[in-house]
This record gives C-alpha cells, structure tokens and sequence, in this order.
C-alpha cells in the first residue's frame, strides 16, 4: 500500500478527533453522574427514563394524598372516638337514672351533664380539620350542625343538619384508578336518618337530658305511700302517665345509645381499617419508588468504576496517539537528506 | 576482414549527442518542476500528484541496427481513479444529508428538553398533579392559584417550545436558500471550468490542476445535492441533479427559492425549485436534502404540539365548564377557547381575574372534589393515535422519536465518515503525494540532470579535442 503524507495526517486526525470525542464523552459522563442526559444518547432507555419521571412523579403526589387522607381520616377517628365516649358516658348515666332510684337533685345534675354533652357532640360534629368542616359531606366551609334553642329556656332543642350533601363522599386518588373514602359523613354518624329520629344521636341526648329533668322520685313517692306523717300522705299515689313517659325514655335511650354507640364503634373500625388500607398503600408506594430510583439509576445513572476506568484508557489511548503521531509526522526522508 | 566507417554511417554527430543531452536536462528539469508543484501541493485539498511521462525517441536505422536519439517528454500525467472518485462523490453525499440531519437535530434536542426538568413533558406532569392539589383542598384559593400557576407554565412551556422550533425551522429555510446560493456558484464555476478544460483539451494539453479544481467542486456540490456525473471525451462534465441536467459543458442551470407558506415549510418558508421551469428538484441525499428533511419533520413536530395542546385546552374545558367554582358559577371555561395552537394555550381571563371560578366540584359544594379527580384523570385517557396514547405517551413518543431520529442520523453519519475516510484513503494511496518518495525521485532526477550535464561538457571536451588536432 502507497503511504502519502496526507493519509498520515488525515489518519491521525481522526484518530485525535475519535479519541477526544471518546474522552470528551466520558468527561461529560463523570462530571453529570449521568450516562442518559438527552434522549439521544439512548432512546429506548430514554423512553423508560420519562416514564419512570413520570410515574414517580405521580406518585409523589398519591403519597401526598395518602399523606393528607390519613391525616384527615385520624382525626375524624379521634373526634368519633370522643362522641363514642360521650354516649358511653351517657349511657351509664341513663342506667343510674333508669331504675327511679335517684334524687331530683342527682336528676338535675344528670340532666345538665348530659346537656353538657349535647354541646360536646355538637362541638364534635363541627369539628373541622385544616379549615374544613369534616362531618358535613360535602359542606365543609359552612358548620354542618346548627342547634335549635328553646327560645324560653335557652335550651338545645333540636339540632338541624345542612340541608344538602351531608352524605357527600369524599375521596383522595392513591394510585392509578384508584381512590379512597376519607370522610366520614355525619349521615352516617350522627344523623343515620333524618333530624330527630332514632338514628340522631343528638335527640337521643336532648330526649335523656328532658326525661332526666321531667322523671320521677320513688323514694317520694315511697314517703308519700307509706308516712302518714308526711304532709302530702297518699297512700293512693302513683306516679303521674308523665313520670311513667320519662322513665320509659330514659330505659330506652340505653338502647338508643347502645345502638350510636355502635354506629360510632362501626365508624371507628371503618376508619382505623381505611387508615390501614392507605398506610399499606402508602408503604407499598414507597416501596416501589425506591426501586424506580434504583431503575432510574441503573437506567440513567453512570456506573462511575466502569466509567473511570474507561475514561483512564482513553486518555492513555489519547496520549500515545498524540505521541505516535508526533513521530510519525516528523519522520521523514528530507531529514537526511544532505 | 576489417571495416571501415564514415561519419555518415553513424546515426548521431556529436552535436545530435549534445542536443540529447540537452533534451534529457530538459526532461529532468520538466520533472523537477512537476516534482516541485508535487511538493508545494503536499496538503492542497483535492490535489492529483502529477508525473512527467518520459519515452525514448523514435530509434534511428544505423549501422549495426537502431541508435537511440535520447529522451522525450510525453506529458504530465495525473494520478486519477474515476471510480474511486465516484465512490468518494456519493460517500460525501450520504455524509452531508446525515450530518446536516444529526447537527440540526441536536439543536432541536437541546429544545425540547426531553430528560430533563424543564420542557412540556414536566410542565404537564405538573398541571396534572395540581388538580390534585386542589381536590386535596377544594375549598382553597391557594389551591385554585396553584392549578392556575401550573396552567400558565404548561401554556408557557408549549408557547416556548413551539417558538423554538419555529425558530428553527426558519433557520434551516434560511440555510436551505444559502445552500441553493452555493450549489448555483458551483454549477457556474463547473461549467467555467469545463470551457477551460474543454478549450486546452483541445490543444492536446492536459489541464491536470483545472481537473483537480473541478473534481474538487463537483466533490463540494455532492456534499450538498445527489448529483451524479457523466465525462466525456473532450473533458467535459455533464452534472445532473437527480435526474435533471444542472451542468452541460459550459452551460449551467441554477436552483431558486420558490416561496410556499403553506403545507410544511412554514411561515416564510418555500421549496427548492428550477428556475428556468420552476418545478421541485428531487432531493435525496446531501446537506439540502438533510436540511430539508429536517424542516419537514420539525414541522410535523410543531403539528403534534399544536395537537397536544388543543386536545387539553379542549378536554379540560369540556370538564370544567360541567363544574362549579368555589363562588358557585358554572360553565366557565378553563382555557382560553378564541385561541388555537400550542403558542395560545392560555388560562381563560375570568379565571385569573377571579381563581374562585376554578372549579374542583361536580356538585354546588365546597367539599366535593370528584371534577378536580375526574380532571386529573385526564391525563390517562388515549386520545391519540386512534385511541392508543394519552397525552403523556403522546408527547413521550415526539420525544423519543427525536432521539431515535438524531440517534439514527449519528450512526449513519458514524457509519459514511468512517466509509468516506476509507474511500478518501483509498484515493490518496493512488493520488496523494508522499514527500519521502518525491525525495527520492528528486534525488533520482538531481542525478539524471548532472549526469546529461556531464555527457554534454564531455561531447565538449571531444569536440574540443578534435578541434585542437586541426
């Protein structure tokens, strides 16, 4: 083969230029960190690469919405926990009041603690996490329980939920196609029906609270019945179909009790078993974005010993060229010539 | 028996002897000189080595059979190989278009941003999550402000990243009429040459550094357009452009810049035509061609954002105006719907007047956040490709498809230069010059003229002693 000056030259500059190109490359790599910085480096690995961006993305924002359901869910837990206690209170009240053993005074007492309760509940069932009301369905920036005063007495009466949406559900995305409740509805707690009946936890109380105040005093009725002595002596004395209606609601507002407390119970595993639902789902998510880092690592990341050592032949390859083709360009025959 | 001669017999006096020797100085400086221009013209680009042929005159009939009558210039011979030069010319070709290709695609990537944190596809990604936001906290303004802020840098990020490429694409038309400027000052310099060629051709004269010079630009106009050669006899090139003469003899025809703003040149933007009959010239292959192709794809890119972004503004609004806002209005459109195209993807004015109306509710509740679920949700609903993509998988595969575009370009580009090195090395084996071997001949040539100058002062000397016997 015939070796011309130009092919010497042009050989070595494409080696140089190859050899930079190479070293130029791996500089780029070891100083990013990242083999796959544009699409062009490795489309199909780029194409896992966005995927990978996005999907983790994604789900950066469920966890944050799980982060924000659990949170809200907590604390509807807590507050339903709280009107689980005060019926339970209630209901022990009742049970004490229920056999007419007790004194108008101890009545009374009843009576104003279990108004107090009322206040409680009600309190409760407004109560609003972030701002937001979380027993109003879908009402949550107006209070979803408005009390209804005796206008004499001042008294709760009557308890009055919004109109509309009470049994709007509330739900957080926490994958792909994927939700879950995180409210709890007063209709489901509070007002199972509708204002005042069996299922309305508030009435149940206002009945206790007035049966408490209206009911009867057998130790009384027993002074009446037996002392001749006493005054107001009616060996004949009942108590009145009033008293009996009183006594009668207060037996049977343990059931009424029993049966919210039960409501509330339901809620309360509900709720703990959501919390446990989302938490899975949560660690779950975590787990799988460690790996989609790894992926995305694996993926984009630059295997920094198999790079360096790379980079560290190149510029070796890169010195002797340069060496080599010093030597070769400046061997020539018109050097000794005479 | 012995014989006699007469000077008659001989075929050569002694002063035919000098005039050969004279002749073989001449000859021997001829081939310095050529050896010379060889030298000089070591790195020229395009540069055929040249050689003095040298013949033996014609033998005269003489006494005891033919006498030699010294040495003759025949011509100057340049080292050509039509073949490998037609190799050479469509390597070059294949290099320009994929070069061209690779280079402005590069740009393009560097745009559009695929990998990295800025670019539509994050910007979308963003936009979706924050109706999320949103239906985390319905009855917020921040919220709203935040779905809005994110719309903004969606309808920017399009609106950026189609200025971009628009700007791009005006670029290459710009390039593309550049391009038309240097192929048509080639073709007129081809065609000058080719007088000239013809002209001393004719003379019997071999118009060797005129060759190379036309080789050279024929080589430069094949990195630009498919042009393919025919040489004829007398010298000429006839260069055609596809299949349309561009270049006969001394005649040439030239491109031109036909203006067509429509179909996928773009604003400004026009085709390669002839100019004598005005129809396209068929392109495929060299830095026109690439340049070209790159255009037409840049503009298909610009179409599918122009998609993309109508099919949001469009699906979004569609939703949107079924919700209700946190101030209870309704039918409020999300985007700006008097506006077209990835450039206009603007967040309608009520709503940045007023980001209560950005609704997250299906119902006339604060509280119900399923139209910000039903919104983001969006996002995984394939509206594209006859139902086969949503918007991410959308724009991923532009992206993607880009890369795979540039990777392409970079192999096949990889793959012309290492042939066109190869096919030029080949070329230079049978045309370049080596300087160790023109030493050589120097030497060679160094000695041959002093040993005819030698011949001719000892025919001198003979003359000289015959002359001091009288």
């Amino acid at each position: 083969m015939r070796v011309t000056n130009q092919m010497k030259r042009n050989q070595l500059l494409i080696d140089l230029n190859r050899l930079q190109n190479d070293v130029f490359v791996s500089q780029q790599v070891l100083t990013t960190g990242t083999e796959v910085a544009k699409p062009s480096d490795n489309p199909s690995d780029a194409r896992r690469i966005m995927l990978l961006q996005n999907s983790s993305s994604r789900r950066d924002q469920y966890l944050q919405n799980i982060s924000d359901g659990v949170a809200r869910m907590s604390y509807s837990e807590i507050q339903t926990q709280y009107a689980q206690d005060l019926l339970v209170e209630a209901r022990t009240i009742a049970l004490t009041a229920s056999n007419g053993a007790t004194t108008d005074s101890d009545r009374a007492s009843m009576a104003e603690r279990i108004d107090g309760m009322i206040s409680e509940l009600l309190s409760i069932a407004n109560s609003a996490h972030e701002d937001q009301y979380i027993f109003g369905g879908f009402n949550t920036q107006d209070p979803p329980y408005q009390a209804i005063f005796d206008p004499t007495t001042n008294d709760v009466i009557g308890v009055q939920d919004q109109p509309q949406n009470m049994d709007g559900e509330v739900y957080r995305t926490t994958a792909d196609g994927q939700q879950v409740r995180i409210n709890v509805p007063g209709k489901n707690l509070f007002m199972t029906g509708t204002t005042g009946d069996s299922g309305d936890m508030f009435q149940i109380l206002i009945d206790l609270r007035d049966a408490l105040r209206d009911g009867v005093d057998n130790d009384e009725l027993q002074q009446k019945q037996l002392d001749p002595l006493d005054p107001s002596y009616d060996p004949l004395a009942t108590w009145s179909p009033a008293q009996y209606d009183s006594l009668t609601t207060i037996q049977q507002s343990l059931q009424r009790l029993d049966d919210a407390a039960e409501t509330a119970r339901n809620v309360i595993t509900r709720i703990g078993t959501d919390v446990q639902r989302l938490q899975a789902t949560e660690n779950r998510h975590q787990d799988v974005a460690v790996k989609e880092q790894e992926h995305l690592g694996d993926t984009q990341g630059a295997d920094l010993t198999e790079w360096i050592s790379k980079f560290q032949m190149q510029t070796l390859a890169l010195q002797q060229a340069i060496q080599v083709g010093n030597t070769v360009l400046q061997s020539s025959f018109v050097n000794f010539m005479q | 028996m012995s014989t006699t001669y007469n000077s008659s017999q001989l075929p050569t006096s002694l002063t035919g002897i000098m005039q050969m020797a004279r002749d073989a100085l001449l000859a021997q400086q001829a081939a310095m000189n050529v050896l010379s221009h060889n030298v000089a013209n070591v790195d020229t680009e395009g540069y055929h080595r040249q050689r003095v042929s040298l013949t033996s005159r014609y033998p005269l009939e003489g006494y005891g059979g033919t006498w030699g009558q010294g040495v003759n210039i025949q011509q100057v011979e340049r080292s050509y190989q039509s073949f490998i030069t037609r190799q050479e010319r469509t390597e070059v070709g294949n290099l320009g278009r994929w070069e061209t290709e690779r280079d402005m695609l590069m740009r393009v990537e560097e745009l559009v941003g695929g990998l990295t944190d800025y670019g539509v596809g994050n910007a979308l990604t963003e936009f979706w999550n924050s109706w999320e936001d949103l239906a985390n906290d319905t009855d917020s303004v921040t919220a709203r402000l935040n779905v809005i802020g994110r719309a903004k840098d969606l309808g920017t990020s399009f609106g950026n990243t189609y200025t971009d490429l628009d700007n791009i694409r005006k670029e290459v038309n710009v390039e593309m009429k550049s391009q038309i400027d240097t192929i048509n000052n080639y073709a007129r310099r081809i065609a000058a040459l080719n007088q000239q060629i013809y002209t001393i051709t004719g003379r019997s004269q071999n118009p060797n550094d005129l060759m190379d010079q036309r080789d050279q630009l024929v080589k430069e106009l094949g990195k630009m357009a498919n042009i393919t050669i025919e040489e004829e006899s007398n010298g000429s090139l006839t260069v055609y452009l596809g299949s349309e003469t561009l270049v006969f003899r001394n005649e040439f025809r030239t491109l031109d810049w036909k203006v067509d703003s429509t179909g996928s040149t773009g604003p400004s933007g026009g085709n390669v035509v002839w100019s004598d009959d005005q129809r396209q010239v068929q392109l495929y292959s060299g830095q026109l061609y690439g340049a070209q192709q790159v255009r037409d794809y840049v503009t298909e890119m610009l179409s599918k954002l122009d998609d993309l972004a109508n099919t949001i503004r469009d699906e979004v609004n569609a939703l949107h105006e079924t919700g209700i806002g946190l101030d209870g209005t309704t039918d409020n459109a999300f985007f700006r719907t008097d506006l077209d195209g990835a450039q206009s993807l603007q967040v309608n004015a009520d709503l940045l007047n007023d980001p209560q109306k950005v609704a997250a509710s299906a119902v006339s509740a604060t509280g119900d956040n399923s139209l910000a679920h039903d919104i983001f949700n969006l996002q995984f609903e394939e509206h594209f490709d006859q139902g086969q993509s949503n918007y991410n998988d959308y724009y991923q595969q532009l992206v993607v498809e880009l890369g795979n575009k540039i990777d392409n370009a970079k192999t096949r580009a990889d793959a012309s230069q290492a042939s066109l090195e190869q096919t030029e090395s080949w070329q230079q084996q049978y045309t370049g010059v080596n300087l160790d071997e023109e030493m050589t001949n120097m030497v060679n040539v160094q000695y041959a003229f002093t040993a005819a100058s030698k011949v001719n002062s000892a025919v001198d000397e003979m003359i000289q002693t015959l002359l001091a016997s009288v």
